[in-house]
C-alpha cells in the first residue's frame, strides 16, 4: 500500500491519506480482507499525529471502504461495483447541483451549461 | 527507600571517594599532640566529608533529579542523615585503632586510665550531633552555596563560645582541676555519664532530622 | 479514554509572575504539545506537576490520583532541557543509581537503548554532547517503561539532525498503546506533525487547550493589498501587520466573509498563531 503525502499541497493530510487508500482499494491493489497498518504504525511511518490517521480511517469506515474488527485491526471491505457506482453517482449529482446553482448566479441557462460540459469533455480527450 | 537514597548519595560523591584516605592521615597528625584527639578529629573529618553530598547535589542539580524519582522528600533527608551517621560511626570505629597507633609516636604520651577514653568517644558523638544540628538544617534549607557560609559560621561560633565559656569557668578559683575531676567522675559513673551523653546526642540528632525534614519539604526548586 | 494529567485552578505566585488559576487536561494515548513563549509559565507548570515547586492553590491529578503520591512517578519519565545527572557519572553509574528506585527497571532494555542510540556505557556525562545527553535521558525513561513522558524543551539546543533523531525516538515511543507524551516547547514546528492536542499558555493563562487540528482550522492567514482591509474588519483581525505594499493578519474562520476577492488566504501554522496572538495582547 503506497501512501505518499505532500506537506505543500494545501489538502489536509488526513484527506490525502484517505483518498490514497481509497484509490488503492478501488483499483484492486488492496483486496478484500487485507489488513491496514495499525493507526499508530501508520502515524509513525508517515510522521503524522495519531489523530490524523484516526480521522482518515474513521472516514474510510464511514464511507464503507474499511471495517474495524475489535481487537484485531482494520480490514478492507468487499467493494462491489454497484456500491462504487452509487457512491460516485451521488457525488456527481451533488457536483452538478452546485454547478447549476453557480451557473444561475453567473446568468447561464441550462443549454449554456450543456455547451460548457461538451467543451470540457472535448478538451479532456 | 532510605537505604537506597543513602547509597545514591554515596555514589553521587564519586569524585570525592578518593579523599576518604586523606582523613585518617589528618587524624593521625592530630594524634601527634595527643592520642585523645584522634577519635574526635576522625569523627569530625567524616562529618565534614558527608557535607560533600550537599556540594555534589547542588553542582549536578540533583535535587531536581530526586523529585523525578518515586521517593518522598523526607526520604531524601533521611538518606542523607543515615549516610552522615554511618560516616560518623565509621570515623569513630576506625579512630580507635588509629588512636592506639598515634599514641606510639605522640608527643604527649597518654598515661591516664583507660576509663577516661570512653567519655572522649561519647563526647565526640555529642559534638557530632551538635555540629550536625548547626549545619544540616541550614544546608537543607538553603543549599550548599548559600548555606555553607552560615553552616560553617554557626558551629564555629558556637564552638568558640563554648570554648570561651569553658576557659572562663576553668579559670575561676577552685576550678583548676575541673577537667580532671570531671573525667574522674565520668569514669566512676560510666553508665550514667556516657549513657546520658549518648541519649542527649541522639535527641539532638533526632531534632536536627525533623527540622531538616520540615525545612526541605517546602523548598521550591 | 482517560486523562493522564488533570489540572484544575492551579495557581503559583512568584515575585514577577503569576500562574493564574490554570486548568487543562491531557488525554491518555496521545501526544500533547504545551506551547507558549519563553516565560509564559510552561516550565513552572511542569515543575508544579512534579512537586518541584509548591503550588499556592488548585489541584493536580496524575492517572486519576492526586499528584503528591510519589509512587505515581514509577510510571513517569521526565526530561528537562538536560537530564540532571552527576557530571562524572557514566551510563553504567547512572543505571546503578537509578535502578533501585524503579520496580520495572530492565537492565537489558537500558543497554539495548544505549546501543541503539550509539552511547558508550563508560563515557562520562560531562563529556557528552547535548544530543547524547538527551538520548541518555530517553534511554533511562524507556528502561523503566514509563507510561507518561514529561518533556521540557527536549529539542532546544539540538542541531537539526539531533532534533530529527529526538523526534524519531518519540514517534517510536508512541507506537505502543497507553503511552502519553506531554511536550513543552517553544519550537512549535516540532509539534506541527506529531502533536494530537495542544495547550497554549500565555502570561500564566491558558488561551487554548484541545485538538491541534481544531486550533489550526479555527484560524487562517489573510494577505491583501492596500485598501483590501475593510474598516469593519480591523477589529476582527489579529496581529495585523501593515506595510507600504499591503497588509497581512490572522483572522478566525468565522469572520472570513467581507473581504474583497483579491485577498489571499493560507492555512496557519502553530508558529503563526503564537506570533500573531503575541502581537495582539501587546496592546
Amino acid at each position: 500500500m503506497n501512501v505518499v503525502i505532500s506537506n505543500q499541497s494545501g489538502v489536509p493530510i488526513y484527506e490525502q491519506i484517505k483518498e490514497q487508500i481509497k484509490a488503492s482499494i478501488l483499483s484492486g491493489e488492496l483486496s478484500e480482507g487485507t489488513p491496514l497498518p495499525s493507526l499508530r504504525q501508520l502515524a509513525r511511518d508517515l510522521q503524522v499525529s495519531l489523530v490524523t490517521t484516526t480521522r482518515a480511517y474513521s472516514e474510510l469506515e464511514l464511507e464503507g471502504f474499511v471495517q474495524t474488527m475489535p481487537g484485531k485491526g482494520v480490514y478492507v471491505k468487499k467493494i462491489d461495483d454497484a456500491f462504487v457506482r452509487d457512491k460516485y453517482l451521488k457525488e456527481t449529482e451533488e457536483a452538478l447541483a452546485t454547478a447549476i446553482q453557480r451557473g444561475k448566479l453567473a446568468g447561464l441557462s441550462i443549454d449554456d451549461l450543456h455547451k460548457i460540459m461538451d467543451t470540457i469533455e472535448r478538451t479532456n480527450k | 527507600m532510605i537505604k537506597r537514597m543513602a547509597i545514591f548519595d554515596w555514589n553521587a560523591m564519586k569524585c570525592f571517594h578518593m579523599r576518604v584516605f586523606l582523613l585518617p592521615v589528618i587524624s593521625l597528625a592530630a594524634g601527634f599532640i595527643t592520642a585523645l584527639l584522634v577519635v574526635p578529629t576522625n569523627v569530625f573529618m567524616f562529618l565534614f566529608f558527608s557535607i560533600n553530598t550537599f556540594a555534589v547535589e547542588e553542582k549536578g542539580d540533583l535535587n531536581k533529579l530526586y523529585l523525578t524519582l518515586p521517593i518522598k522528600r523526607s526520604s531524601v533527608v533521611a538518606g542523607r542523615y543515615v549516610l552522615s551517621i554511618c560516616m560518623g560511626l565509621f570515623g569513630l570505629v576506625t579512630g580507635i585503632p588509629l588512636a592506639i597507633l598515634a599514641d606510639r609516636f605522640s608527643l604527649s604520651h597518654y598515661y591516664g586510665p583507660l576509663g577516661w577514653f570512653l567519655p572522649v568517644v561519647t563526647i565526640s558523638y555529642l559534638l557530632f550531633s551538635i555540629f550536625n544540628l548547626c549545619m544540616f538544617p541550614i544546608l537543607f534549607k538553603l543549599g550548599y552555596s548559600k548555606g555553607k557560609f552560615w553552616g560553617m559560621l554557626v558551629p564555629i561560633s558556637l564552638f568558640a563560645v563554648l570554648y570561651g565559656v569553658w576557659v572562663i569557668i576553668s579559670s575561676l578559683p577552685g576550678n583548676e582541676y575541673l577537667l580532671f575531676n570531671a573525667l574522674e567522675y565520668a569514669s566512676k559513673n560510666m553508665f550514667l555519664v556516657n549513657g546520658g551523653i549518648i541519649a542527649v546526642a541522639t535527641l539532638i540528632l533526632l531534632f536536627s532530622f525533623f527540622l531538616s525534614k520540615k525545612l526541605y519539604s517546602n523548598r521550591d526548586f | 479514554m482517560n486523562n493522564v494529567i488533570e489540572i484544575s485552578g492551579l495557581r503559583k505566585q512568584y515575585k514577577n509572575f503569576l500562574l493564574n488559576n490554570i486548568s487543562f487536561s491531557v488525554p491518555g494515548g496521545f501526544v500533547c504539545g504545551f506551547i507558549g513563549e519563553n516565560g509564559a509559565g510552561k516550565t513552572t507548570t511542569l515543575k508544579l506537576i512534579l512537586g518541584m515547586v509548591m503550588k499556592d492553590g488548585g489541584s493536580i491529578k496524575l492517572f486519576g490520583k492526586p499528584a503528591d503520591d510519589v509512587s505515581l512517578k514509577e510510571d513517569i519519565g521526565v526530561l528537562f532541557e538536560q537530564p540532571y545527572y552527576q557530571e562524572d557519572w557514566t551510563p553504567v553509574d547512572i543505571e546503578k543509581a537509578m535502578r533501585p528506585f524503579y520496580k520495572k527497571w530492565s537492565n537489558t532494555a537500558f543497554h539495548q537503548y544505549l546501543e541503539r542510540f550509539s552511547l558508550d556505557p563508560k563515557q562520562k556525562y560531562k563529556t557528552m554532547s547535548r544530543g547524547m545527553k538527551m538520548k541518555l535521558g530517553m534511554a533511562v525513561t524507556l528502561a523503566h517503561d514509563a507510561k507518561l513522558l514529561l518533556l521540557d524543551e527536549p529539542t532546544s539546543g539540538l542541531d537539526p539532525v539531533g532534533r530529527d533523531e529526538m523526534l524519531e525516538i518519540l514517534r517510536d515511543y508512541m507506537v505502543e498503546e497507553d503511552r502519553t507524551i506531554f511536550f513543552s516547547t517553544h519550537i512549535t514546528s516540532d509539534l506541527e506533525k506529531i502533536a494530537d492536542y495542544i495547550t497554549y499558555i500565555k502570561n500564566g493563562r491558558i488561551l487554548y487547550s484541545g485538538l491541534k487540528d481544531e486550533l489550526i482550522e479555527k484560524y487562517c492567514l489573510i494577505r491583501g493589498g492596500i485598501g483590501d482591509l475593510p474598516q469593519s474588519k480591523r477589529k476582527q483581525v489579529l496581529g495585523l501587520r501593515e506595510y507600504p505594499g499591503g497588509f497581512d493578519a490572522m483572522i478566525e474562520m468565522k469572520d472570513i466573509a467581507g473581504f474583497p476577492g483579491s485577498v489571499i488566504t493560507e492555512t496557519v501554522s502553530l508558529d503563526d498563531i503564537m506570533v500573531r496572538m503575541s502581537k495582539e495582547v501587546e496592546e
